[in-house]
């Protein structure tokens, strides 16, 4: 295997999972013949939009299977793929589609700002993909790569000036994949979840590429937090996971939160109860996983041995983009606290007054028309990554220093402080400028230190100017003024970092032991823009700090992200008060569980009941009502996979007749919603109703559809209806009409049918409103039609009109 | 009922960097409306909407479509059988919405 064609052709007749991309609502899988074929469909449709050999094309869009096609799509035409931060603003990924000379940019719906087409760039939104791809043939024929031809341009640094392109080949990349994978040799198949960016190198090869050589499966997500993370994490068997050393931090955090607010944080210490403990949190995490890997900067000892002591592996690895990205790895068997393991095969190191040079397979060429940065960065052949290093006798690496001191925030973003200097020191006032990574417990924040040219410049105002012109990753949290007349400088001027660190966090700490710091005050107080001291317990939110919609939504973010709870923003209304707040954060409640979902109904023993329900009684008792008449039947023959049925509704008995003219093999597959303010309404409900309810759920397959509050939970419900292969039917009127007239449909109708992404098959019945209609005591025998109409498919039409062609639809349906 | 809500773009912008888009639009009003003005004029119509009703709900169950001249439509989950009315205006960084509702 010698290049990323090669891996892509090893795609083409293979039937396991590769894909599932969570929605949040849906669960989608993709075959590793899938990937294969959309790749090719993708490849069609760029080479349709013109885009030719050693064309550039941007990325700029979060990781999903769709993000898969179209890297693929892009090099099976010969074309360079550009990958950009997909958080990242859209100054920067403007910056790099003109540096590169893009042709084309793959965007998403999920970003503010877009990229308007313009002259030499077209655009398509990464979310429109599946609809855009449908409808073409895959590409018939695909380029064979060489080796040394470019795969991608990998912009690196520059979140301010001039970013650097890294070069990286066919050759480059494979040959890093394959020795990764032989190197960390993981013995057997793995799920991974892939949250870190596909536009770094790092998530790239190790939590792309790798698995697709190794035959893994890969998990997506819709919607990264934290509760989603934790859902995928157990409902998907997963593994492993990449992840940066910030990021195991907050876990790591909110996991001692969580045991000391139980009181269970000492056990920790006990040799017996430890086990216990560690054995209830590692279920959290689900029945199958196993190991982070660590990279984009050095995991804290400390760290690496707190989940060590709760069995996890910490597998730490060390590399540059510029190298595809690994260097070494620790490994499956064998982890070394402190060290970045041994180096792979193929890639060679030597060490020049401790800097790490690298030579090999994977280390680039250059960068992008950029000689003299292309020139820096080699001496005599040699990669100079800036790092300094020691080496044991075994050939274990470790990490002394890195001359860039790059700082990365949780969701992997590297932040480079030389580029947040250069526009501090641009800006009137200031003399000099340090910036550096400061951990105030939630792992390291973007901090300036100031020198300033006299004392009564006004820093916040500094601040805020250079925040402006950096990008959204590299804004500056936290700042303090250097009192002394300058920093502390080396032979060679430098700044010398590691000495301002440890000053300010000896002046830190110091300030720590009068005020133990309260994190939700502290956050209260960063949203509402006041100080701390103003923030009392029985403050309201609303209208005592001020804090408007879009503060609330700013706040319930950042407690998401501390407590790592889901929550609404309506949880804060207009007399919420601090303690409020706190009490409901504390108690850690769950959202209520939404009554009338019960998802057993449709596997085997609810099918069996109902069958055997149905045999002994239901269907005799039909009889005693209507004749069945069913027509359409042939419109449910070609039917794949599961369908929305719609159906007005009259009466009652409606649903059982729907049901009973439905073919067997279908009928047992259906659920039917009903609606929630029927059985269960605030002004009182019927006793009879209530009893009734649960034998209706168990014999005819039902569950509760709210309109109002619990709706969306309603719907990811439905969405695990149909990925279970069932069919749901919806009376999308809400309610039995009065008159015999079809009414108006619910809203919700429309926002059901575009996430759950299945066909609508259209019902009309006849002959209710004589049976039993609205009103009748007692139903009157009499002649039933049920008339199935064709599957209609929607793409991306509005809700609106997916209710008013729906509508339609059954309208047209005639007993003729 | 009646209700108005004045946005400032620039102050949206700050603090959208801090929370994702989806807590407050639902798929395809994203995909619909492709420039920030027009995602702003929705929020701020919603948040008009939450007034004119008296409280605050889940910011996705209600949604604007525009109808086939463009005019923006307020849809919502929370109940039928209303009439609702919108507008919608945009000034330089500022947004304007209103939002009527009859029984």
């Amino acid at each position: 295997m010698k290049t990323l064609i090669d891996l892509f052709k090893t795609f083409e007749r293979r039937n396991e999972d590769v894909f599932v991309y969570r929605t949040g609502i849906r669960r989608f899988t993709f075959t590793y013949s899938n990937l294969y074929e959309f790749s090719l469909r993708m490849a069609q449709y760029f080479s349709e939009k013109g885009i030719k050999k050693g064309d550039k094309v941007a990325i700029w869009a979060p990781n999903s299977p769709s993000w898969a096609f179209s890297y693929f799509g892009i090099l099976l035409i010969g074309a360079i793929v550009v990958p950009v931060d997909f958080v990242s603003g859209k100054n920067r990924a403007e910056t790099i589609v003109n540096l590169s000379g893009a042709k084309f940019i793959i965007q998403s719906i999920y970003k503010f700002e877009k990229i308007l087409s313009s002259g030499g760039l077209k655009t398509a939104m990464m979310e429109d993909l599946s609809f855009l791809l449908k409808p073409l043939i895959p590409i018939k024929k695909f380029i064979q790569a060489k080796p040394i031809d470019v795969a991608e341009i990998v912009y690196t640094s520059g979140t301010t000036g001039d970013p650097k392109g890294v070069l990286l080949t066919h050759g480059n990349i494979i040959s890093n994949v394959i020795a990764a994978c032989d190197h960390v040799s993981i013995p057997y198949k793995f799920n991974f979840l892939s949250v870190l960016p596909l536009s770094h190198m790092f998530e790239q090869t190790v939590g792309f590429l790798a698995p697709l050589y190794r035959g893994d499966k890969i998990v997506y997500l819709r919607t990264i937090k934290p509760s989603s993370i934790m859902d995928g994490l157990r409902d998907e068997g997963i593994s492993s996971m990449t992840a940066v050393p910030r990021f195991l931090l907050l876990l790591k955090n909110t996991i001692e939160r969580e045991l000391d607010s139980k009181g269970l944080k000492t056990f920790l210490r006990t040799p017996v109860l430890k086990k216990i403990i560690a054995r209830l949190i590692r279920k959290k995490f689900g029945h199958n996983f196993r190991m982070f890997i660590s990279g984009g900067a050095g995991l804290p000892r400390e760290l690496f041995n707190f989940w060590k002591n709760l069995g996890f592996k910490v597998v730490e690895g060390y590399g540059l983009t510029e190298c595809s990205p690994i260097i070494s790895a620790n490994t499956f068997n064998e982890q070394t606290e402190g060290s970045v393991g041994k180096v792979l095969k193929g890639v060679r190191i030597k060490l020049d007054n401790k800097e790490i040079l690298v030579k090999g397979d994977s280390v680039f060429s250059g960068y992008y028309q950029n000689s003299q940065a292309t020139e820096k960065a080699f001496g005599n052949g040699w990669f100079k990554t800036g790092d300094f290093a020691e080496i044991d006798a075994d050939g274990r690496i470790f990490i002394k220093g890195r001359k860039k001191d790059v700082i990365v925030n949780a969701s992997g973003i590297n932040i480079y402080p030389d580029e947040i200097e250069n526009v501090l020191n641009k800006i009137k006032g200031v003399k000099d400028s340090c910036v550096l990574g400061l951990d105030k417990g939630e792992g390291d924040e973007v901090h300036a230190v100031l020198l300033l040219k006299s004392k009564d410049i006004n820093t916040s105002e500094i601040i805020k100017s250079a925040n402006e012109n950096l990008d959204s990753l590299a804004q500056i949290a936290g700042f303090s003024v250097w009192e002394e007349l300058d920093f502390p400088r080396t032979t060679t001027l430098k700044i010398q970092k590691f000495k301002v660190k440890e000053k300010l966090l000896s002046e830190e700490k110091s300030e720590k032991q009068d005020l133990t710091r309260d994190i939700l005050i502290s956050l209260i107080a960063n949203v509402s823009k006041r100080v701390e001291a103003e923030i009392k317990e029985n403050s309201i939110l609303v209208s005592d700090l001020g804090i408007n919609s879009l503060s609330r939504l700013e706040l319930v973010n950042y407690l998401e992200q501390e407590y790592r709870v889901d929550l609404e923003d309506t949880i804060i209304n207009q007399n919420t008060t601090v303690s409020d707040l706190r009490k409901l954060l504390e108690k850690r409640e769950k959202i209520k569980k939404q009554r009338g979902l019960w998802l057993w109904l449709n596997n085997k023993l609810g099918i069996v009941m109902r069958e055997f329900l149905d045999f002994i009684f239901q269907i005799p008792l039909s009889h005693l009502f209507f004749d069945l008449e069913s027509k359409g039947l042939s419109n449910l023959k070609n039917l794949k996979g599961s369908v929305i049925f719609i159906a007005n509704h009259m009466s009652y008995l409606d649903q059982p007749a729907i049901m009973y003219a439905m073919p067997r093999k279908i009928r047992y597959k259906t659920a039917s919603a009903t609606r929630e303010e029927y059985f269960f309404s605030d002004n009182g409900t019927p006793f009879v109703r209530k009893l009734l309810f649960p034998y209706g759920m168990i014999a005819f397959n039902t569950f509760l559809l709210p309109q109002e509050s619990g709706f969306r939970k309603s719907l990811a419900f439905m969405g695990r209806l149909i990925d279970n292969n069932t069919n749901i039917l919806i009376f999308p009127e809400g309610t039995r009409t009065e008159n015999g007239k079809l009414q108006d449909f619910m809203a919700g109708l429309g926002l059901i049918v575009k996430e759950l992404q299945v066909p609508v098959v259209p019902i009309r019945i006849f002959g209710m409103e004589k049976i039993y209609p609205r009103g009748a005591k007692f139903p009157k025998k009499g002649k039933c039609t049920v008339i199935f109409g064709k599957p209609i498919e929607f793409t991306t039409e509005t809700p609106s009109e997916i209710i008013e062609i729906s509508r339609n639809a059954i309208l047209n349906l005639t007993a003729k | 009922m009646l209700g108005i809500d004045l946005v400032y773009l620039p102050e949206f912008e700050k603090k959208l960097k801090t929370f994702s888009l989806e807590r407050i639009f639902l798929p395809h009003e994203l995909s619909q409306n492709k420039s920030k003005e027009s995602l702003v004029g929705i929020f701020a119509a919603k948040e008009a909407f939450f007034k004119a009703i008296g409280k605050k709900e889940d910011w996705l169950s209600v949604w604007i479509e525009k109808n086939k001249y463009g005019k923006p439509e307020i849809k919502t989950l929370l109940f039928d059988n209303k009439k609702i009315e919108v507008s919608i205006s945009h000034a330089g960084e500022y947004v304007i919405a209103i939002v009527m509702i009859n029984d």
